[in-house]
C-alpha cells in the first residue's frame, strides 16, 4: 500500500560494519527502507541477522557506516552526537526488551526524563506525563519505584515513558521478549490501540503471532532484506 | 588451598590495584611513623639515666610565665628541710675557654658548677676515674674538673693518662679526675662538671635576692611522688616567704620532671602534628575502603560461588580480611622505609635547640608502632568492604551473564559517606594548615625593631681572671671594634652582652626620688651593656637625647638609655631624659646606683615570641658596667664565611688566647626562633597536601566506579534524548553534593580545630574568611578536577548499550 504521501524516514544503500579484533562482521549490507506517518511495521528475521543494528541506527543511537538516512526530509545520518541526541529526544520513543527504567527513580520521574532532558517546565511535565500514564493505565502507581512493579506493568511504564515526548515514530525491540504470554500480549494490544491512535511504530519482534498485528512485516537475513510484506 | 596463597595470589591477578592500595596505604602509615619517631624520641624515650623518672629541676617563680633561677642561700634552705628529695643538687651553667693543651687552639667548652651529688642525681658512674670528693667540693678547695666523653675523645684522643693533667679553664688550672660516659651531657651539653662549693663564698652568690642562673636539681626518694614533692616544696617556699618577707615575698618553688624541663613545651605541638596525621590515615583508609568494597562488588560472582559451595560468611571475611592485612603489611614495610627515608629532612627542620630531637631513629618502638597501625588499619578498611562482600548473592552464582542491576543502596550511601567524610577531613587539614602558615608568615614580618639583614654576630668569653676590670676589657673591646670598623666592607660594629635571642640577665630598678620598693616589689626589667656604634648597627632608632660616648666612663656620673617600652610605661606624659633611675648594672657589690637616662630608642625585640613576657629594658655602657661575655655584632654586606674568619683572625691578633665562638648571621639567630613554627608549617603543609591529593584520588574513584556501574543507565538516558553536558552535569552534581556535604562537616570540625591550635599560634585569631575562602575554592577546584574525567567517559557512553550489555 503506497498512498503516495511522503515517508517519515528513508534509508538509502545503509550499510553498517563492525571492525571487532580485525575481523569485519557486515552487520547490514544495502538496506533501502520507507517509513511512512501512521505505519506499523514489524522487523523479524534469525538471530544476529542485524535487527537490532537497524532499529540503532533507525533510533539514531548509532550511524551507518555508508548510506544514507533521512528523518522528516533531512539527512540525519552524520548529525554531531549532541544534534542526535536532541533529535532523539523530540522524534523517537525507545521500547526495550528489558524495559529499562531506571531503578533510582519513580515511575513519574522516569516517564518525565525525556521531557526534563528537553527543558520542558515542570508544570507541562507533569500534565504530559500524567497523559501518557493515563494512556497506558499506570497513573496510579506513579510514585512506585520499578522494583515495586511487575515485569508487564514495568513495560507498560516504559512505553509511557516512550509516549510522554508525544515523537514521531516509536522504536520497540523485543518488547515482549522479557514477559510472559499473558502480559505479553496485553502490551501488543497497547501498542496496536497507539497505532489505532495514529502512532507509527516500527517493532522487532521473533514472535510470528505478533509480529502480524503489524501492517507490513520486513524480514531481514544477513544483513540484506529479504522480504518487505504487507498485511492483507 | 590456605589462605595466605589465596590472598598472595588474589594480589597477584591484579597488580594495578595491589599497587594503588599499597602506595597508598604507605603514604599514610609513612606520615605517621615519621611523626611517631619523633614522638618516640623526643617524648617517649626515656632519659639515658637510671630512675631518670625520679629526677627533678627545680627552679623559683612568682606566678605563670615568671620563672627564674634559684637564690643559692634559698637551695641551702630547701636542701636542709626537704624530705622528698634523696640528693638536691646546686647547678651554674657556664661557658670557659679551654687552652694550654698543646697543639690545639683554645676552644670554648660548656662547663657546669656542681655540688658534689649532682652526679649522685644523675646515677651513672665515671668511665674513668672518679668524681669530686667532699673535700673537693668546699670552699679552697684545690681545682678540680670532671670531663665528658665527647671532650676525651676530641681533645685528650681518648688518652686513658687524661687523670691527673692539668687543662687550664678560663686561665685557671684544674685537675682532671674523672671521665664521665658519653650519655651523660647534663645539665644541657655540657663538657666539663666543676666543683660548685669551692665558689660559695662568692657574696653576689650569697645573696638571698640575687637569682644566679643557679638551677636546683633533685632526685626524688623511691615511692615520692611528683605532687607530694611540690607540695612539700610549696610549704618550705612559703615558710622561707615569712622568714624573709624582703628577698622572698611571693616567691614559690617550682617542681618539673626532667623530661618536662627538656621538653614539655613541643607535647602540643607534636600532638597537634600526630592528630593531623592520623586524620591524613583516616582519609588513606576511606580510600581503600572504598577501593576494596568496588573490588569486592566487580568479585561478587567469585564470592558466590564459594557460598554455594558452602563457604560461611565468617570464613569469606576471613578470606578478605587476610588480603587486607597483607596489602596493610606491604603498606606498613614501604611506609617504615620511606620514614626512614625522610628522617634527615626531619631532623633538619626540627627545632636546634633540644637534642633529642637529633636522636630520631627506628628502633623497635617506632617498629612496633607500625606494626600496630598497619594491622589496625587493614581492619578499619578491610572489615565493611568483606562484611560487604560476603552478603553477595548466591543466585549470582547460578545465573549466567547478568551483572544485577547494581549495588544496594545501603552500600552506595556507604561509599559515599567515606568520600564525604574525607572531604571533611581534608577541609579541616587544610584550614588548620592554613592558619599554622599564616602565624608563621605574621612571625617573619614581626617587627623586630632592628634589621637583621647583613647583620653578623660572634662571641667571645673573656676570662674574668684576665680581663679583671672594667679597664682592661673596655681596651679589648675597642680594639676589637677598631679593627672590625676597619675591615673591608665593614660598615658598622657594636658589642653587647647578652643581646638580641640570646637570653640575658634581667634587674631591678626604681624611680629616683621614690621609696626603694622591696625585692619582691620591685618591677623588673632587661639588661643590656654595650658599647660601639651598637644602635647604629642594629639600625635601631635613637629616638630622643643621645647615646652612649667615650665621655661616659667608669669614673663619671652613671648614664643609662631607655627602650620606648620603659619610657612609655614609667614615664607617660613625661620626658624621661634627665630623669634618674636606680639600677643595679651587675657590678660586683655595687647594688643600684643612680643612673640619669641620656637617651631613649625604639623597641628592641630581645626575646623570642613564645619565650617570655616582655619586660622594658635599660641600657648601661660597657664602660659603666663589667661584663665578660661580649657579642659582636657587624654591620657588612659580606659573606658569614668571610666575615667570621676576618673577626677570628682579629681577636686572634688581640689576644690569641681568646676563641671565637657561635659566629653566625644574625638572621639565623633570628630564624631559630621560628624552629617549631617552621616545623609545624612544613608538616601541616605536607599532611594537608596529601590529604587533598588522596580526597581528590578518592573523589575520582568513587565518581570513576559509579560510572562504570552506571553505564547502562547513561545509556539508556542518551538514547531517551540527553545531551552529553546533561549526562556529565550528572556525574558533576554527584561530585558536588559530596563536596557541599563534606565541607559542611569539615567547616565545623575546623572551628573546633582552630580553637585547639590557638594556643600555638601567633597573632592569628578567630575566624579568618580569607582562609575559608581559599580553601573553599581549593576544593572546589579539586572536586572538578576529580569529577571531570568520569564526567567526560559518562557523557561518551555509547547509547546503544541502552540495547546491549544484557
Ligand atoms: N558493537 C558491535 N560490535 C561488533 N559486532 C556487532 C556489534 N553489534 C552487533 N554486532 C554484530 O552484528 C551482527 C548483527 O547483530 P544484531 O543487530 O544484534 O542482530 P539481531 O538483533 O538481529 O540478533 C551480529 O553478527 C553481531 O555479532
Ligand atoms: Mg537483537
Amino acid at each position: 500500500m503506497n498512498n503516495g504521501s511522503d515517508p517519515l524516514i528513508r534509508l538509502s544503500s545503509v550499510t553498517k560494519v563492525f571492525l571487532t579484533d580485525e575481523v569485519e562482521t557486515h552487520a547490514l549490507s544495502g538496506i533501502h527502507l520507507d517509513i511512512r506517518p501512521g505505519e506499523y511495521m514489524s522487523i523479524a528475521g534469525p538471530s544476529g541477522c542485524g535487527k537490532t543494528t537497524l532499529l540503532s541506527i533507525l533510533g539514531l543511537l548509532d550511524t551507518p557506516s555508508d548510506g544514507s538516512y533521512s528523518l522528516k526530509g533531512h539527512e540525519v545520518a552524520n548529525l554531531s552526537f549532541a544534534d542526535r541526541a536532541r533529535i532523539r529526544n523530540r522524534e523517537i520513543g525507545f521500547i526495550f526488551q528489558s524495559f529499562n527504567l531506571i531503578g533510582d527513580l519513580t515511575v513519574f520521574e522516569n516517564v518525565e526524563l525525556p521531557l526534563t532532558y528537553r527543558g520542558m517546565a515542570a508544570s507541562e511535565r507533569k500534565s504530559f506525563v500524567t497523559e501518557a500514564l493515563d494512556r497506558v493505565g499506570m497513573a496510579h502507581r506513579a510514585k512506585h519505584l520499578p522494583s515495586q512493579l511487575s515485569g508487564g506493568q514495568q513495560q507498560r511504564v516504559a512505553v509511557a515513558r516512550a509516549l510522554a515526548g508525544r515523537p514521531a515514530i516509536l522504536l520497540a525491540d523485543e518488547p515482549t521478549g522479557n514477559l510472559d504470554s499473558r502480559n505479553g500480549e496485553a502490551v501488543m494490544q497497547l501498542l496496536k490501540e497507539l497505532h489505532e491512535n495514529g502512532a507509527t511504530i516500527c517493532m522487532v519482534t521473533h514472535d510470528e503471532r505478533f509480529a502480524q498485528h503489524a501492517d507490513r512485516t520486513v524480514h531481514l537475513f544477513d544483513g540484506r532484506v529479504v522480504e518487505d510484506r504487507m498485511a492483507a | 588451598m590456605n589462605d595466605l596463597t589465596f590472598a598472595l595470589r588474589q594480589l597477584r591477578k591484579s597488580p594495578g590495584f595491589t599497587f594503588v592500595a599499597v602506595l597508598t596505604l604507605a603514604l599514610g602509615i609513612g606520615a605517621n611513623t615519621a611523626i611517631f619517631s619523633i614522638v618516640n624520641a623526643v617524648l617517649l624515650r626515656p632519659l639515658p639515666y637510671p630512675d631518670a623518672d625520679r629526677i627533678m629541676v627545680l627552679n623559683e617563680s612568682s606566678g605563670p610565665g615568671q620563672d627564674y633561677s634559684v637564690a643559692l642561700p634559698d637551695y641551702f634552705d630547701w636542701r636542709n628541710e626537704n624530705t622528698v628529695f634523696e640528693h638536691l643538687a646546686a647547678t651554674h651553667k657556664e661557658s670557659r675557654n679551654l687552652s694550654g693543651i698543646p697543639g690545639r687552639d683554645p676552644e670554648r667548652v660548656s662547663c657546669a658548677s656542681v655540688t658534689r651529688n649532682f652526679f649522685n642525681i644523675i646515677g651513672l658512674p665515671p668511665e674513668l676515674g672518679r668524681t669530686f670528693s667532699q673535700d673537693e667540693d668546699k670552699v679552697g678547695a684545690p681545682p678540680v674538673a670532671v670531663i665528658s666523653d665527647r671532650v676525651w675523645r676530641r681533645v685528650f684522643n681518648a688518652d686513658p693518662g687524661v687523670l691527673g693533667r692539668s687543662i687550664t679553664l678560663h686561665d685557671q688550672n684544674y685537675t682532671v679526675t674523672g671521665v664521665m660516659p658519653p650519655q651523660m651531657t647534663s645539665p644541657q651539653d655540657t663538657d666539663a662538671w666543676l666543683s660548685m662549693m669551692r665558689r660559695s663564698n662568692n657574696p653576689a652568690w650569697m645573696d638571698r635576692s640575687h637569682h644566679p642562673m643557679i638551677y636546683v636539681w633533685g632526685k626524688l626518694k623511691p615511692g615520692v611522688t611528683v605532687d607530694q614533692a611540690r607540695t612539700e616544696m610549696k610549704g618550705i617556699a612559703a615558710r622561707l616567704e615569712k622568714t624573709y618577707p624582703d628577698t622572698n615575698g611571693g616567691e614559690t618553688a617550682v617542681v618539673t620532671p626532667l623530661l618536662d624541663n627538656l621538653v614539655g613545651k613541643y607535647r602540643t605541638n607534636l600532638g597537634l602534628l600526630f592528630g593531623a596525621v592520623g586524620l591524613v590515615l583516616l582519609i588513606a583508609c576511606a580510600n581503600l575502603a572504598n577501593l576494596f568494597a568496588a573490588r569486592g562488588a566487580a568479585r561478587a560472582r567469585e564470592f558466590a560461588i564459594h557460598a554455594a559451595v558452602g563457604a560461611t560468611r565468617g570464613q569469606i571475611i576471613k578470606k578478605l580480611l587476610f588480603e587486607s592485612f597483607l596489602i596493610a603489611l606491604l603498606g606498613g614495610a614501604l611506609g617504615f622505609l620511606f620514614a626512614v627515608w625522610v628522617r634527615s629532612s626531619l631532623i633538619a627542620l626540627s627545632p636546634g635547640d633540644v637534642s633529642r630531637f637529633q636522636q630520631i631513629s627506628f628502633d623497635l618502638p617506632v617498629l612496633g608502632f607500625t606494626f600496630l597501625i598497619a594491622s589496625l588499619t587493614s581492619v578499619l578498611f578491610g572489615l565493611w568492604p568483606a562484611w560487604q562482600a560476603s552478603h553477595a548473592d548466591v543466585q549470582l552464582a547460578l545465573k549466567t551473564g547478568s551483572a544485577g542491576s547494581g549495588d544496594p543502596p545501603s552500600a552506595k550511601r556507604a561509599r559515599d559517606w567515606l568520600v564525604i567524610s574525607e572531604i571533611a577531613l581534608t577541609l579541616t587539614l587544610l584550614v588548620a594548615a592554613s592558619l599554622v602558615l599564616k602565624s608563621f608568615s605574621k612571625m617573619q614580618a614581626l617587627q623586630l625593631g632592628y634589621e637583621p639583614r647583613n647583620l653578623f654576630s660572634a662571641r667571645v668569653e673573656l676570662p674574668w681572671k684576665t680581663y679583671s676590670s672594667r679597664e682592661k676589657i673596655g681596651t679589648f673591646a675597642k680594639a676589637l671594634l677598631d679593627k672590625v670598623t676597619a675591615l673591608p666592607g665593614v660598615q658598622s660594629a657594636g658589642i653587647g652582652s647578652n643581646s638580641p635571642l640570646m637570653g640575658g640577665w634581667q634587674t631591678g630598678f626604681w624611680r629616683d626620688g621614690a621609696a626603694q620598693p622591696t625585692p619582691a616589689q620591685m618591677p623588673s626589667s632587661d639588661l643590656e651593656v654595650v658599647t660601639g656604634d651598637y644602635f647604629s648597627t642594629f639600625k635601631t632608632p635613637l629616638l630622643r637625647g643621645r647615646t652612649f660616648n667615650d665621655r661616659d666612663t667608669k669614673d663619671s656620673p652613671r648614664v643609662v638609655i631607655v627602650d620606648q617600652a620603659m619610657a612609655e610605661q614609667y614615664f607617660p606624659g613625661e620626658d624621661p631624659i634627665g630623669k634618674r633611675l636606680f639600677v643595679d648594672a651587675g657590678n660586683d657589690e655595687e647594688g643600684n646606683v643612680p643612673s640619669e637616662i641620656v637617651g631613649v630608642v625604639a623597641r628592641m625585640r630581645y626575646h623570642a615570641v613564645d619565650e617570655m613576657a616582655p619586660l622594658p629594658l635599660i641600657y648601661c655602657s660597657m664602660a659603666q658596667a663589667q661584663r665578660t661575655s661580649l657579642c659582636l655584632f657587624v654591620r657588612s654586606s659580606m659573606s658569614a664565611a668571610s666575615l667570621s674568619k676576618s673577626i677570628r683572625d682579629v681577636v686572634a691578633s688581640i689576644d690569641p688566647n681568646q676563641p671565637v665562638f657561635d659566629a653566625r648571621p644574625m638572621l639565623d639567630r633570628v630564624q631559630e626562633t621560628w624552629g617549631t613554627h617552621r616545623l609545624l608549617s612544613f608538616l601541616f603543609s605536607i599532611f594537608a597536601g596529601l590529604a587533598l591529593v588522596l580526597a581528590t584520588i578518592g573523589l575520582y574513584g568513587l565518581l570513576a566506579y559509579t560510572t562504570l556501574k552506571r553505564v547502562r543507565e547513561i545509556g539508556i538516558r542518551l538514547a531517551l534524548g540527553a545531551r552529553p553536558a546533561q549526562i556529565r552535569a550528572l556525574v558533576l552534581s554527584h561530585g558536588l553534593q559530596l563536596l557541599l556535604i563534606g565541607s559542611a562537616i569539615g567547616l565545623v570540625a575546623a572551628f573546633a580545630l582552630s580553637r585547639a591550635l590557638q594556643n600555638v599560634l601567633f597573632e592569628v585569631k578567630g575566624i579568618d574568611p580569607k582562609i575559608y575562602f581559599g580553601v573553599g575554592a581549593l576544593l572546589s577546584a579539586a572536586t572538578f578536577f576529580a569529577s571531570w574525567i568520569p564526567a567526560r567517559r559518562a557523557s561518551r557512553v555509547n547509547p546503544v548499550v541502552a540495547f546491549r550489555a544484557e
